[in-house]
């Protein structure tokens, strides 16, 4: 079976089911695997449908309705809620905000063949956060957060945009939690020793001396002790860990 | 009306030596001539009487009173040497759930009005026992062990805490264990390297000391006995909580030549 996938563009999320059989056995089992296992991200948002081209939105009925219904009530399970349904030819609004259907539409057709990208100009307010993250906190946010303060062990940040933290980080950070490989991690020192964009996961093995950035535990610098400032994005398929000003 | 201060020994992490803190810093205060009353919330893993050497003496415990099966005065236990320093023992036939927050703020409130100082010997974890005990403190005193295991769970009490900082006039942090030798070495987490992370005012460093077992298996806290190591630590620690500026004991123990040179190539 395809994959079911999440794509995000400026009129926010959707869930692409375009490539699904709807009425196969398995389709309702797969897709509350797949949202259970997206629900980190997706929980408490609201997404579009985009449903396969031979499912007629306009009359929807019958079987697809009652798909339909199954599809919602699976999602609405792990709260997400549905914003709009859609298929390759038209688009019913489940709450009254049809006004630019045709437009969007297109739109997401057109961003269908190109690259998954996330516009960062319509991702939420960069999140601000004056405090350190002590262990047991947790941070989810569908865009940006800035930390004003240090992430400490076992305290977590999961974000949909980029994690920018002034202090430390030794705790989880997850960047582009919704599939962003753009996304990136830049903080004043880094003692992680996990660090997540995306789908990729890197852990930094730790060494005796703790004090060590995982900059320099990847570089083998072993003078490295200062504050200055480190990146971590995807390259090439792999998480990489920099000095910012390099 | 006297107020007493209520300050709450924690540290989420067990066995880290939250009730020998307790017990040390309650006689060193009563020492200094405060009344002190030493609180054991650790219902069902009652364990302060022993450091006390009081177990013999317990008649009546917290549960009793909060129950109103015995009045306060009947089921404090007055120290053998200090008849300034009391202990309200933990019930240990009963659990965490025999008690709740609204019952212990109101003991609390009653035994602020006959001591100027109230430990309370709080249970390891984050659940209802830490909760309790949290009730109806001023201070905070976390007890950590420069080991990564103990300082998570510290700042993860430092957040809880935090979270209720109207409460607190102040958190501050006990380096418990230290151990100078491996920190010089960079063996050990250093109490630079425990601050960064908690980023919480210290307020004691205690080394570890084989006095401290000596002195808990004879039930007398060793403040009582040594003026060295961990006895002047925890002293410091006392005068400290009375607003004196005690400078911090110098643990360093000068490495030796051949420390050194290992210490380069590790």
């Amino acid at each position: 079976m395809p994959k079911i996938a999440i794509k995000q563009n400026k009129k926010g999320t959707f869930l692409d089911l375009s490539a699904q059989d709807l009425r196969a056995a398995d389709f309702l089992d797969s897709l509350s695997a797949f949202t259970q296992d997206s629900s980190a991200f997706l929980s408490g948002s609201s997404v579009s449908l985009i449903l396969p081209n031979d499912v007629d939105v306009n009359q929807i009925g019958g079987d697809s309705r009652s798909i339909i219904s199954e599809v919602k009530s699976k999602l609405n399970q792990n709260n997400i809620s549905i914003k709009s349904i859609s298929n390759g030819n038209n688009e019913t609004f489940e709450n009254n905000k049809a006004n630019d259907a045709f437009k969007m539409q297109e739109e997401v057709v057109e961003e269908k063949t190109e690259k998954e990208i996330v516009d960062t100009s319509t991702l939420p307010e960069t999140l601000y956060v004056e405090a350190n993250l002590r262990s047991g906190q947790l941070i989810r946010y569908p865009g940006n957060v800035f930390v004003m303060g240090d992430v400490n062990p076992s305290a977590e940040i999961v974000a949909a945009g980029d994690i920018i933290i002034w202090g430390t980080l030794r705790g989880i950070a997850h960047a582009g939690a919704d599939g962003d490989t753009e996304a990136k991690i830049v903080a004043m020192k880094i003692e992680a020793g996990q660090l997540r964009i995306a789908n990729k996961i890197i852990e930094i093995k730790k060494q005796s001396n703790n004090k060590k950035s995982a900059l320099s535990i990847l570089t083998g610098n072993k003078k490295d002790g200062s504050m200055k400032p480190e990146l971590v994005r995807i390259k090439n398929d792999e998480i990489i860990i920099r000095s910012y000003f390099s | 009306m006297s107020t007493g201060k209520v300050i709450v020994i924690t540290s989420g992490k067990g066995g880290v030596g939250k009730t020998t803190t307790t017990a040390n810093i309650g006689a060193a205060l009563a020492d200094m001539g405060k009344s002190v009353c030493v609180l054991d919330m650790d219902i069902g893993l009652r364990n302060l009487d022993i450091l006390m050497g009081l177990e013999n003496r317990v008649v009546y415990n917290l549960v009793d009173v909060v129950e109103g099966s015995c009045k306060i005065k009947q089921a404090l236990v007055k120290d053998k040497k200090l008849p300034n320093l009391c202990l309200l023992a933990a019930a240990q036939t009963r659990d965490k759930t025999a008690v709740n927050e609204e019952q212990i703020k109101a003991l609390i409130e009653d035994l602020r009005l006959l001591f100027d100082f109230i430990l309370v010997d709080c249970p390891a974890g984050i659940e209802s026992g830490f909760q309790n005990s949290i009730a109806g403190a001023d201070i905070a005193l976390i007890v950590v062990t420069p080991e990564m295991s103990s300082v998570r769970d510290a700042d993860r009490i430092v957040g809880l805490l935090e979270a209720r900082r109207d409460q607190f006039e102040g958190i501050n942090l006990i380096i418990n264990r230290v151990r100078p030798g491996l920190m010089e070495t960079n063996q050990m987490m250093t109490v630079e390297d425990i601050q960064e992370i908690l980023s919480v005012d210290l307020i004691g460093v205690v080394p570890d000391d084989e006095d401290i077992v000596i002195s808990t298996n004879k039930g007398e806290p060793l403040v009582l006995t040594s003026n060295k190591n961990a006895g002047q630590a925890y002293k410091n620690i006392a005068s400290r909580l009375l607003g004196e500026d005690v400078p911090f004991m110098n643990l360093s123990k000068g490495l030796g030549l051949m420390s050194k040179i290992k210490a380069i190539f590790r």
